[in-house]
């Protein structure tokens, strides 16, 4: 079981709930269950096989890359949050 | 000073970095320092105005001047569509805005944005064709500041556009300015506001600020015949690079290869391209080798600077201080494409304070100037500005310290910020207790018109791909092959790291900067993160090199490979031999031994890591503001960080001391100015105000050591939280020097005049 | 390059490092175009091409200058020292010493343009305070240190006594 942030702009798609729980080992797991839990809103994370280009989602806050191949371990809090880049020091 | 003690050997010591001699002699080769036999030089034709549309170009009389060999345009790329993307790190860029920035096709969106290149026999002959390369425009009016570019009215710097919801990733139906809005929320915030015994609600103004990197941009290309591109240049990103010119030029990636000279500096600015496929173009055209390189003018108005920002923070507590609630809207200018770091600053805004209650939102907005990159900490600093000048507004009516106002507030592991995200085991409580133990928190600070500030600024790294190749030499020391451009010295860095795995000094291990066919897929050096990827990425190695030094120690003792053991004193131990004594052999030994019993060994490793862990930053400056010239000065600064573990203190001492340095130059004098038809006034050093080496003090630096539980030497990135707390530290001091509330950076000595002088409110 | 409209060449005799010289510059050259692409002094380093950051200083006959600012033909006759000119065949001057120990470079790139200027510095005066050393550099731009550990390296280096190496 794994539990999932829904930033606000979305909680319209999930009764309003700002977190949902889902089962899945997978982030792809997660995306399907979550979609079974609220309907529409796996069209709104994905874009063809893979998450929008604009938007990550973090498994405890970190966002790895291995894409919706992620491993996501039992009781993780999964987060859905722009992708942004890093600058650079010196 | 550093606050741990460490059980290292090499890790925490102060070799001397493996390429310094090169660069204290001269020897060192950077982008700009290529030549190569038949080489042209190419310039930039750029746009005298910052919004038009591109009527007609034509190049017959510069073709004509004898030594110019050939002129593209934006008709000489693909066109590329705006949902086509290319990778950056763990992000994807959009190839139209990435073709539109290096090259105006049909409309010029900025001052300075490139129309035309060309390429001549001698540099001379290349300006020189410049002005004979002849443009019409029609010019349109430009967007030059955020909030009138969000309003309905206003013209469009880009018809197709319209604003994206990042959540839920819809469009809207009319078109607009605003390429994106962010929102993100938690608890309830009205209801937090209600609960709130003090409100405060103030609004802050940043102007665009360059990285202001000493080396131009450069780029030289040659296409060779059978279609190989080769490219050297100076970027932060070669296999980054590699994958937007495969993009840009629809060339496969197998025939590009990009070489990485040393490069002067680069901040957050030298990720994208821009010479590179013009260049390339051009050597395409002529069949010679190109070289271009961009004047400190074309820097200013063509490279990327930072956002100019409006931020407004609205913080509720309680009389003992205790935040309760917290509103923030970030309007951040992109530039003339899409792709501010407001997404940065909506993470970072409110992060380092456990606030129960928050919303906040983020727009991503077009005007018609350079288009922005990516600045040390992108978006973050901006954003503390805001939040740390509420903060010490907030301690001063609640008349609490300043640092205990924070260190009640602060948040500790487990506390989640407004995404979501729990904290793991992080350095904020203790970079404040540092700052209020320190001899210059302690001190007392007296004389006339001066004054002490403090602010304290959060960063959150980055992790992704490194790849370390290390092969053990006959003398026993080790080669070690990276692809991680090295700005800062992270090749100390991280063939320390190597070394301490290894067991052997640190000058035994000789790192080398390689060229994308030369070491596996490696990400930009930015985001903090190469001292972290890299040298986890070299420890791999490491372990790979140790476990097969054991295996060929076991197979010359003629024992299992199972008997064996690598010690961290780099002595390898088997089982008893027939004298009844332990066999053991050092690393320098075994390595001599190599070639003879089945041929050198070769460690290495891909790795890709997310466990990037945040780093906390308290800064505390003293000033003295000049009532008569208005001139600020910095009379003391002193920055406490949580560095994870110091690998090289002298140069995380440095990324703090450069970071803090831009810091100061962004809240006292840097600033882009334009005029009201969107040129830039001030595109020279002379004007564009970096400090000096009079206009600061020594910088203290207290390392506060909290290792990464995520890494093997426990590295968090370094380089970029030094410039977060910079801006709201000295607003601060100058408010408790004068009296007045700076809202609006830069505090240069006009705007402390205007202030200051009777009459002017 | 002959065949280029509106460029002449001239021939420029000077003492470089110590070595008369002779070499052919394009009469617009500047001394910074002429050290670099001329002679493959690649040291000296472009930063801003008009006198604001002090990578391409040099010693021009005794005077801390910008090559930059200096035309090739005007430098006839002229003796000149570049960073390649700072260390000997004995080993690194003291001030490079200084920086390496001190960790005061970076990129790097800015560092030929201080050491230059730092010589200069410690040849007027071999025991400068900091304020001195502060002033003396304030012609030269570094962006990644904060000048913290550069000022630092100029006294350790005065320190040892041997600055006029």
């Amino acid at each position: 079981m794994a539990r999932v942030f829904i930033p606000a702009t979305l909680r319209a798609r999930c009764d309003g709930r700002s977190e949902v729980e889902v089962e899945g080992t997978t982030l792809r797991q997660i995306v399907e269950n979550l979609d079974a839990a609220c309907p529409g809103i796996a069209a709104r994370i994905l874009e063809g096989d893979a998450v929008r280009p604009d938007l990550a989602l973090a498994v405890n806050g970190v966002v790895g890359a291995e894409g919706l191949l992620e491993r996501v371990p039992d009781g993780a809090e999964i987060q859905i949050m722009p992708a942004i880049a890093g600058g650079g020091a010196g | 000073m550093v606050t741990a003690e460490k059980p290292y050997k090499v890790v925490g010591t102060r070799p001397i970095r493996p390429d310094g001699t090169d660069k204290v002699t001269g020897r060192a080769n950077y982008g700009a320092d290529i030549r190569l036999p038949g080489m042209l030089y190419g310039r930039v034709k750029r746009s005298p105005i910052a919004h038009g549309k591109i009527k007609r170009i034509d190049a017959s009389k510069a073709l004509a001047l004898p030594g110019v060999r050939a002129v593209m345009t934006a008709e000489d790329l693909p066109r590329k569509g705006r949902r086509e993307f290319a990778p950056l790190g763990s992000v994807k860029i959009s190839l139209a805005t990435l073709s539109g920035n290096v090259m105006a096709r049909d409309k010029v969106r900025y001052e300075g944005h490139a129309v035309a290149a060309v390429c001549a026999t001698d540099p001379h002959v290349a300006e020189d064709a410049l002005d004979l390369i002849e443009v019409e425009y029609e010019e349109l009016p430009p967007v030059l500041h955020a909030d009138e570019a969000m309003l309905a009215s206003a013209p469009l710097i880009d018809e197709e556009l319209h604003t994206r919801e990042m959540a839920t990733g819809e469009s809207a139906e009319e078109p607009s300015n605003v390429a994106m809005h962010f929102v993100t929320e938690m608890g309830d915030v009205e209801a937090g506001f209600a609960e709130a015994e003090i409100v405060l609600e103030r609004s802050f103004k940043t102007k665009m600020v360059h990285q202001g990197y000493i080396e131009p941009h450069n780029a030289t290309a040659f296409w060779r015949h059978d279609g190989g591109l080769e490219i050297w240049c100076s970027t932060q990103a070669t296999f980054v690079m590699r994958d937007h010119l495969a993009g840009l030029l629809e060339h496969p990636v197998s025939k590009i290869r990009v070489t990485p000279q040393e490069i002067g500096g680069g901040f957050g600015g030298k990720i994208s391209v821009y010479l590179e496929p013009l260049a390339a173009v051009l050597s395409r055209k002529t069949g010679k080798p190109v070289k271009m390189t961009l004047t400190r003018d074309e820097v200013f108005r063509a490279t990327g600077p930072t956002s100019g920002t409006a931020i407004r923070v609205k913080l509720g507590a309680k009389r003992d201080g205790t935040l309760v609630a917290a509103e923030g809207e970030l309007v951040y200018e992109a530039g003339a494409f899409p792709g501010s770091p407001v997404a940065a600053g909506v993470r970072c805004i409110f992060t380092a304070y456990a606030i129960p209650n928050q919303r906040i939102d983020g727009y991503d907005v077009l005007v018609n100037k350079p288009k922005v990159q990516p600045y040390r900490a992108p978006g973050a600093s901006a954003a503390c500005f805001a939040t740390d000048s509420v903060m010490d507004e907030l301690a001063e009516r609640l008349d609490l310290d300043p640092i205990a106002l924070r260190l009640k507030n602060a948040a500790v592991e487990g506390t989640r910020s407004a995404d979501g995200a729990a904290f793991g085991v992080i350095g904020n409580r203790d970079c404040l207790q540092a700052i209020q133990s320190s001899p210059h928190y302690r001190s007392e600070l007296q004389g006339p018109n001066r004054g002490r500030g403090v602010a304290h600024g959060y960063w959150y790294n980055a992790g992704l791909e490194s790849s370390a190749y290390a092969s053990v030499n006959s003398d026993g020391t080790v080669a070690l092959v990276l692809g991680s451009p090295d700005i800062g010295g992270t090749r100390a860095s991280i063939a320390m790291q190597l070394a301490e795995t290894l067991g052997i000094p640190a000058e035994r291990v000789i790192p080398q900067v390689v060229d994308t066919d030369s070491v596996g897929f490696t990400s930009v050096t930015g985001g903090s993160r190469t001292a972290f990827a890299g040298g986890w990425a070299a420890h791999e190695a490491g372990l790979d090199l140790r476990q097969q030094l054991a295996a060929r120690a076991a197979k010359i003792w003629g024992v299992e490979a199972e008997q064996v053991r690598y010690r961290d004193d780099a002595v390898i131990v088997g089982p008893a031999g027939e004298d009844g004594g332990e066999r053991s052999i050092t690393f320098t030994e075994l390595a001599a031994k190599l070639a003879r019993t089945g041929g050198m060994i070769v460690g290495r490793a891909d790795s890709n890591h997310a466990s990037a862990a945040p780093t906390f930053a308290t800064h505390v400056v003293d000033v003295e503001v000049d009532p008569e010239t208005g001139k600020v000065e910095i009379l003391r600064y002193t920055a406490a960080q949580d560095v994870g573990t110091a690998i090289h203190p002298s140069y995380v001492e440095g990324q703090i001391q450069g970071g803090v340095s831009q810091g100061v130059g962004w809240a006292l004098n840097e600033e882009y100015r334009f005029d009201e038809k969107g040129r830039m006034e001030n595109a020279s050093f002379l004007d564009y105000r970096m400090p000096t080496a009079l206009d600061l003090p020594m910088i203290e630096t207290v390392l506060v050591e909290v290792p990464n539980p995520g890494h093997p030497y426990g590295v968090r990135g370094v380089g970029e939280v030094p410039i977060v707390p910079p801006l709201a530290a000295v607003a601060n001091a100058v408010h408790a020097a004068t009296g007045h509330r700076f809202t609006e950076l830069p505090i240069s000595p006009a705007a402390v005049l205007e202030k200051l002088l009777p009459g002017e409110e | 390059m002959t065949e280029a409209a509106g460029t002449r060449r001239i021939v420029v005799e000077a003492t470089i490092n110590g070595e008369p010289q002779e070499f052919l510059a394009d009469e617009r050259d500047s001394l910074l175009e002429a050290l670099r692409d001329r002679i493959g002094l690649m040291g000296v380093k472009e930063g801003c091409n008009n006198g604001n950051c002090g990578a391409c200083t040099v010693i021009l006959d005794g005077r801390l200058v910008c090559a930059c600012l200096v035309m090739a033909a005007e430098v006839e006759g002229s003796a000149i020292t570049t960073i390649e000119g700072i260390a000997s065949s004995d080993g690194l001057h003291p001030l490079q010493q200084a920086f390496l120990e001190d960790a005061a470079l970076q990129c790097g790139v800015c560092t030929p343009g201080f050491i230059v200027a730092a010589k200069a510095l410690l040849d007027v005066n071999p025991h400068p305070a900091e304020d001195d050393v502060r002033l003396w550099l304030a012609g030269n731009l570094c962006r990644c240190t904060g000048y913290d550990k550069i000022v630092q390296a100029v006294l350790d280096a005065a320190g040892d006594g041997k600055e006029s190496a």
